[in-house]
């Protein structure tokens, strides 16, 4: 399918007014979005998402770069040529409260959207104006109120009319929802979902809300500070994220799911503990942390309504080969943690990352010593299992119980670890 | 709070708007003084123009027999010192002084509107030059420069006012010119520009009727001070050359004639008194209707009418939250709040039942408009004008606060209780900067010096973790992120060392990772002083964060009360579960989530029964008939819900 | 701040510039030369040039501005046509009256004003609304009449007061007063309710502000909280307020020295503007502008003390 949006290397820049410096709000940024998909646009304030959205409405002006809409560029259009597209391009925005004029009707305020449409009689207008309103739930008294009459939840409905008037092929959503409680906050991106089947409208979905641009594209593009990170479809970027900065916004999104934001919490802590840490057991720690994030990374799986044990498949496949060997069994264990994205490299310090990765050595090394690798490529296994047939129970039940053979030696990591030292230093 | 308010402003509003018709004609005509004004207006205007007609007399007719004469059959107003009828004067010369106040009008109206509507559409270097161009001017001394303009012209009245128009521009084009970028960032205009509307669609139809209002307001002020300056010149004998009458040289003739008959004053002046007054109140008239306020509408709202009337109630039926012999640190029962509205009273929190144990983080859950700010700012009495508090009890580690005076509260309040409001960077005095305000709070919970204070400010900067106390703390609230001004207004409220933080919505503000942030730091200072939390939010995540029991407040009420894991994965009260079905966690993507119909009803239109009962799938006429109880479910969870039965065998 | 001082004073000095030459080229293109003026319409044509040329007059403007700005800025404002005195003398003479006049009318707007505008906003009732209903009646009321009826009842029906004439201070400092009540308190009286009515509603909308509901709630006393944290943040606008009223101020002297007869810049600019002195009313003109360009500049320093995102900008 070619795309109906093209983005190529947008750069925008806001200029600065008096003593104020130039502000680059956008830097080579490029995204595609195909007919009657959604790109969801995340980023933090300031990360230039809305002004990616105003540029395609040509609203800002950018200063390099192309916009392809249908093939044609439309970055640099102004007067008529622009206005013609107004038919193609729509918005609704944040707003509910100021995105209406309070001195108009709606009906006059709905019918501005039809003015570049073919000339039609003032009833035909009324008729489409009613018929798009009763599509969003409003009856033909609304003409003639005023935008003051109505709930903010209604608003946004009549915001959304009046930007399918014109039968659009893409509409711009700029934090369409975020202004809007939650219970309307749902009847909203419905709303959007069931005219996106019904009319095949391709939208530009701006948030900053993860949960809901996870549940309304199909495409993501994550911003930060005017700088493209990382785009890809949905479940890709918001499950494997492949840069730092989106697993840090992922996992800084907070889950309604207790459990997990508890066994989230408790990574946290543990890494700030290792953290601050400098002259304690460090090694410990190390593993306190390695058995969070394990806990996390199950949690997190079962929390995602996609399950993704196939992540889990290939070590397991390979490790039928060499069960006993350290290597296969840290693979292993590194492949639970992958179950967990959000928290796998660069969220964590390297230095961090390699105590973890020590421990986890250090723990395998151990259980091999002890013949029980084979224990623990059943259970890994048996996990896997676990995951696949959803039981959240035994799923955590199992990675709980992944150290358990020498839990009961009081201090066996510590003694390994002391014995290490004297090694290395010999 | 404030959602509260807005919705009820609103809702205010909305009715309002929907009984007037809303338009902005028709707003004006239901101002009573505006209309009088106009009318006066008028009057004296077709008076005036038809003088030849209307006058009694010629305006140099001389009755010498009848000269500083009071009012008489034959001279309703009496004559002057050359026994001249003043009405007929009056007449004739109110043409002189009327035609004088168009002049000035125009040349102001066609001026100002220019320069305010170029530079706030144009922006640019037109901007720079025309605002620049006003500031030059409003620097020019007004009536100075009609006398140098009067000097070098002789007596030229025309071009004295047209000057005064000249001068007067720049105030208008000011108006205009704010009217006008504050419309032109309305989001209705950006949508107008998507829409495909031609610059010139959008100024018709948006941008001049954001601006009429204002701009007429400040017409008509132009329009009352060229009146004044008008008769001054006239005055000073510097206008229209005697005998021929103006407004202004009739007050000559009556400080002339002053030693012999005060009554040629009242008269004399009282006319450009009249015109001036009717052209000032018009402008309010329109000003008021423009922005929807019905006319002499100035609410009595003062910091004597803040403090909050509170009564105690009767002790409730059944305190449903309160256990036995658990110690708690807040308790709240029966507590109701009330706002003016109108002439009336509207409820807002009703009868709502509490507990804080301490250490204990308590969320308070629901929509906008559901009373859950109200509620804590009902325990800390800071509620908008005019609010009432009844409660049966609210006790602070056993000190009962409703009975306690606004100063005696005040020893509770940032000591006992501290507070962390929605919006860090307004919720710090602009004015000062952050270090000042940090060890003021300081000195005033500590009573220690200033020394000591700068000491424990930087101690208390330190450990809500802002990096380099010593440059934040010279800093303004505006030169901070949302961050670290939540961080200060953390601080801040840590200065008393409270043993109860409450917390109105603290991360709804901030971007995801610092809420996270913000969010780590609340739960560690709470482990390490072991004080107590209420937290106010709309957000799931936020109390599964941060909490250990949630309340879920639906219309005023508490509507389910529970420990926060168990209300999230077995939410007994539909209301709730609906809420957390809401939420697009755990529904496939793109997949229509479960809503729950309708809105929230808005306080005053609250139903007799169940106030969730409309929108809700289980519900029977049970529910319909009369106020729904709260029902214990398990040990410390409870919900206002009869079907919680039905709920268990739907559930499992 | 001393930036702030600096770029004021960069649009300062062009202004007077400005105000100075648009007020030469106005007399110029009048018509009716100096020499005219001097000379009065009877005389004849031959007689008027010959002074004209004598006095420079003949020159172009341009040329003749470039002159007078020369010397003003040396502080020689020229010779009156009229009179033959030097202006900037005539003008210095006559400032002590007008200050007089001026600054005791501003103080006890100040005084009044704000203290009536904050008890409003603190205790509310009636003060508010009378406070409105005040400055409409201000707004509306010509001060010309008003300072007729107060000579009326004050100075001839009562005759508490003198009704005319200056005393100057240093002749006897009780005369100076009682010379000055009436129409300092005439020329007042029509901005304290204005000075009110905007102190009361910068009072109020910081009272509503989400910092104030904070302080509140974190306990601090009433006192603190409306005496430091909202006066700090209403009296950035009340004091633009005040220097605004101080402009009308200076204008309203005008009419109070006429009407009380005294011998102040107000009655030398009407007597000025009725014999067309041109020299005195240019000298003048630059005057009244430097007074005011002085009055913003204070306020700006002052507000940009009073209020850090101005001092930013």
């Amino acid at each position: 399918m070619s795309s109906l949006l093209e983005v190529q290397d947008l750069t925008v820049m806001y200029r600065g007014r008096g003593r104020r410096k130039d502000k680059v709000a956008l830097e080579g940024v490029s995204v595609s979005l195909n007919e009657g998909e959604t790109l969801g646009l995340v980023g933090e304030s300031g990360s230039g998402k809305s002004t990616l959205g105003n540029t395609v409405l040509g609203l800002v002006k950018p200063e390099r770069g192309t916009i392809g809409f249908d093939g044609s560029d439309i970055a640099g259009l102004t007067g008529a040529a622009r206005r013609k597209l107004s038919t193609q391009i729509q918005a609704v925005f944040q707003d509910p409260y100021t995105s209406f004029n309070p001195h108009r009707t709606i009906e006059q305020s709905m019918g501005e959207t039809l003015a570049n449409s073919p000339p039609m009689s003032r009833g035909e207008k009324r008729a489409r104006v009613v018929a798009m309103l009763d599509r969003v739930g409003l009856d033909s008294s609304a003409l003639s109120k005023f935008p003051a009459q109505f709930s903010g939840g209604q608003r946004q409905r009549i915001s959304i009319a009046r930007a399918l008037l014109p039968e659009p092929r893409l509409v711009v959503c700029d934090e369409s929802v975020s202004a809007l409680d939650l219970s309307v906050q749902a009847q909203i991106l419905n709303l959007l979902l069931e005219l996106q089947r019904e009319r095949g409208v391709a939208y530009l979905f701006i948030t900053h809300d993860l949960s809901v641009v996870r549940h309304m594209s199909t495409r993501i593009a994550v911003l930060e500070h005017g700088k493209l990170i990382e785009q890809g479809d949905a479940a890709g970027v918001t499950d494997e994220p492949s840069q730092p900065y989106t697993r840090r916004l992922i996992s800084a999104s907070l889950s309604a799911d207790a459990e997990l934001q508890r066994d989230r919490r408790s990574t946290r802590r543990a890494m700030t503990r290792l953290a601050a840490d400098a002259t304690g057991d460090r090694s410990k720690r190390a593993d306190e942390v390695l058995r969070t994030l394990e806990h996390q990374a199950v949690t997190e799986v079962f929390a995602q309504p996609v399950p993704h044990s196939q992540a889990l498949a290939l070590p397991l496949s390979r490790g039928i080969a060499g069960v006993a060997d350290v290597d296969g069994v840290t693979a292993l264990r590194a492949a639970v943690l992958e179950l967990a994205p959000r928290t796998a490299e660069a969220m964590t310090p390297a230095a961090m990352l390699t105590l973890v990765q020590e421990a986890r050595a250090r723990t395998c090394s151990a259980l091999i010593s002890r013949g029980q690798s084979g224990v623990l490529y059943g259970r890994i296994r048996d996990l896997a299992v676990a995951i696949e047939t959803g039981d959240r129970a035994r799923a955590l039940e199992l990675v709980g119980s992944f150290d358990e053979p020498h839990e009961p030696s009081p201090h066996p990591n510590g003694a390994r670890a002391g014995a290490h030292t004297i090694e290395s230093r010999a | 709070m404030s959602a509260v308010i807005e919705g009820a402003a609103i809702q205010e509003q909305s009715r309002r708007a929907a009984e007037r018709g809303a338009g902005f004609l028709p707003r004006l005509v239901r101002q009573p003084i505006a209309v009088a004004c106009s009318l006066v207006l008028l009057v004296i205007v077709l008076a005036c123009v038809f003088a030849q007609w209307v006058s009694p007399y010629e305006p140099l007719d001389q009755d010498l027999q009848n000269t500083a004469a009071g009012p008489s059959a034959s001279h309703l107003l009496g004559t002057d010192q050359l026994g001249r009828d003043i009405l007929s004067r009056m007449l004739h010369g109110g043409q002189v002084t009327l035609l004088g106040i168009v002049q000035a009008v125009v040349v102001c109206a066609v001026i100002g509107l220019f320069l305010g509507l170029t530079a706030g559409t144009l922006g640019g270097w037109v901007e720079t030059v025309a605002m620049r161009l006003c500031d030059l001017l409003l620097a020019v001394p007004g009536l100075v420069m009609l006398l140098v303009i009067l000097g070098i012209y002789g007596n030229n009245e025309a071009a004295a006012m047209i000057t005064l128009g000249v001068i007067m521009a720049p105030t208008l084009a000011r108006v205009v010119y704010s009217a006008t970028i504050a419309v032109r960032e309305e989001l209705y205009v950006a949508s107008a520009r998507v829409a495909g509307l031609t610059s010139l669609q959008i100024m018709r139809r948006h941008i001049l009727s954001g601006v009429t209002g204002p701009a007429l307001t400040q017409i008509s002020i132009v329009a009352a001070v060229a009146c004044i300056a008008e008769a001054g010149i006239g005055y000073l004998g510097l206008g229209v050359a005697p005998p021929a009458p103006s407004w202004g040289n009739l007050v000559t003739d009556a400080q002339n004639v002053m030693p012999i008959s005060a009554w040629m004053l009242v008269p004399t002046g009282g006319i450009i008194a009249v015109v001036t007054l009717s052209l000032t109140l018009l402008g309010n008239g329109i000003r008021d209707a423009y922005m929807g306020r019905s006319s002499g509408s100035a609410k009595a709202f003062s910091w004597r009418a803040l403090a909050v009337k509170v009564s105690q109630a009767a002790s409730p039926a059944g305190g449903g939250a309160a256990p036995l012999g658990q110690e708690s640190i807040l308790s709240v029962k029966g507590m109701t709040v009330r706002l003016p509205r109108g002439s009336s009273e509207v409820t807002i929190v009703d009868d709502v039942n509490f507990h804080v144990a301490p250490g204990e983080a308590v969320a308070i859950v629901g929509e906008s408009g559901c009373g859950k700010s109200m509620t804590i700012s009902g325990v800390l009495r800071v509620l908008p004008m005019g609010a009432h508090v009844a409660a049966a009890s609210i006790s602070f580690k056993g000190a009962e606060l409703t009975s306690l005076s606004e100063r005696e509260m005040n020893a509770y309040r940032g000591t006992g209780i501290g507070f962390i409001s929605q919006e860090p960077i307004s919720s710090l005095n602009p004015a000062f900067t952050v270090g000042h305000q940090l060890e003021e709070a300081v000195r005033l919970h500590r009573g220690v010096g200033k020394g000591k204070a700068r000491q424990i400010a930087r101690e208390l900067m330190a450990r809500v973790r802002l990096p380099e106390p010593d440059a934040v703390a010279k800093k303004y609230p505006h030169e901070l992120s949302g961050g670290m001004a939540q961080r200060i207004a953390i601080a801040r409220a840590l200065a008393g060392e409270p043993e109860l933080l409450i917390a109105d919505e603290p991360t709804t503000a901030l971007d995801v990772s610092v809420q996270c942030e913000i969010l780590d730091l609340l739960r560690d200072l709470r482990e390490q002083t072991g004080m107590a939390l209420i937290l106010v939010t709309h957000d799931w995540g936020v109390v599964a964060e941060a909490c250990d029991r949630a309340l879920v407040m639906y219309a005023g009420q508490v509507v389910e009360s529970a420990d926060v894991r168990s209300i999230i994965a077995h939410p007994a009260h539909p209301y709730t579960r609906a809420l957390l079905q809401s939420s697009s966690v755990g529904i496939a993507p793109r997949q229509l989530l479960p809503v729950i119909a309708g809105t929230v009803p808005a306080p005053g239109f609250w139903p007799h029964g169940c106030r969730f009962a409309s929108r809700c799938e289980l519900a029977e006429d049970a529910c319909r008939t009369g106020p729904i109880p709260m029902v214990t479910l398990d040990e410390g969870s409870a919900a206002r819900c009869i079907r919680t039965d039905v709920d268990e065998l739907v559930r499992t | 701040m001393l930036s702030v001082v600096i770029r004021r004073l960069i649009v300062a000095v062009p202004l007077m510039g400005v105000i100075s030459f648009i007020v030469f080229v106005l007399s110029s293109l009048a018509g009716g030369s100096v020499g005219q003026a001097i000379l009065g319409p009877t005389a004849s044509a031959a007689s008027v040039a010959a002074l004209n040329a004598k006095l420079g007059a003949d020159r172009p403007v341009l040329v003749q501005y470039v002159d007078w700005l020369r010397h003003a800025i040396t502080g020689d404002l020229g010779l009156s046509v009229v009179s033959g005195v030097p202006v900037a003398d005539t003008i210095a003479s006559r400032i002590p009256v007008t200050m007089s006049l001026a600054v005791g009318a501003l103080l006890l707007v100040i005084i009044l004003g704000v203290t009536s505008g904050a008890i409003a906003a603190i205790r509310g009732g009636i003060i508010g609304r009378l406070a409105e209903v005040l400055a409409v009646l201000g707004r509306g009321l010509p001060s010309f009449w008003l300072a007729l009826i107060a000579v009326l009842v004050f100075g001839v029906n009562l005759a508490w007061l003198p009704v005319s004439g200056y005393v100057p201070f240093a002749d006897s400092p009780s005369g100076w007063i009682q010379s000055l009540i009436l129409p300092v308190v005439v020329l007042g009286v029509s901005e304290i309710a204005l000075v009110a009515v905007v102190t009361r509603a910068e009072m109020l909308s910081a009272m509503r502000s989400d910092y104030v509901r904070s302080l509140r709630a974190n306990g601090y006393p009433w006192k603190r909280i409306v005496f430091k944290h909202v006066a700090k943040n209403a009296a950035g606008p009340v004091l633009t307020m005040v220097s605004l009223v101080f402009v009308s101020l200076i204008g309203g002297t005008i009419l109070m020295e006429q009407i009380f007869g005294m011998p102040g810049l107000g009655t030398l600019m009407v007597s000025a503007t009725t014999k067309h002195d041109l020299q005195v009313i240019q000298g003048l003109a630059v005057f009244y502008t430097a007074m005011v360009v002085v009055v913003f500049l204070l306020t700006d320093i002052a507000s940009g003390y009073l209020n850090a995102k101005a001092r930013a900008r």
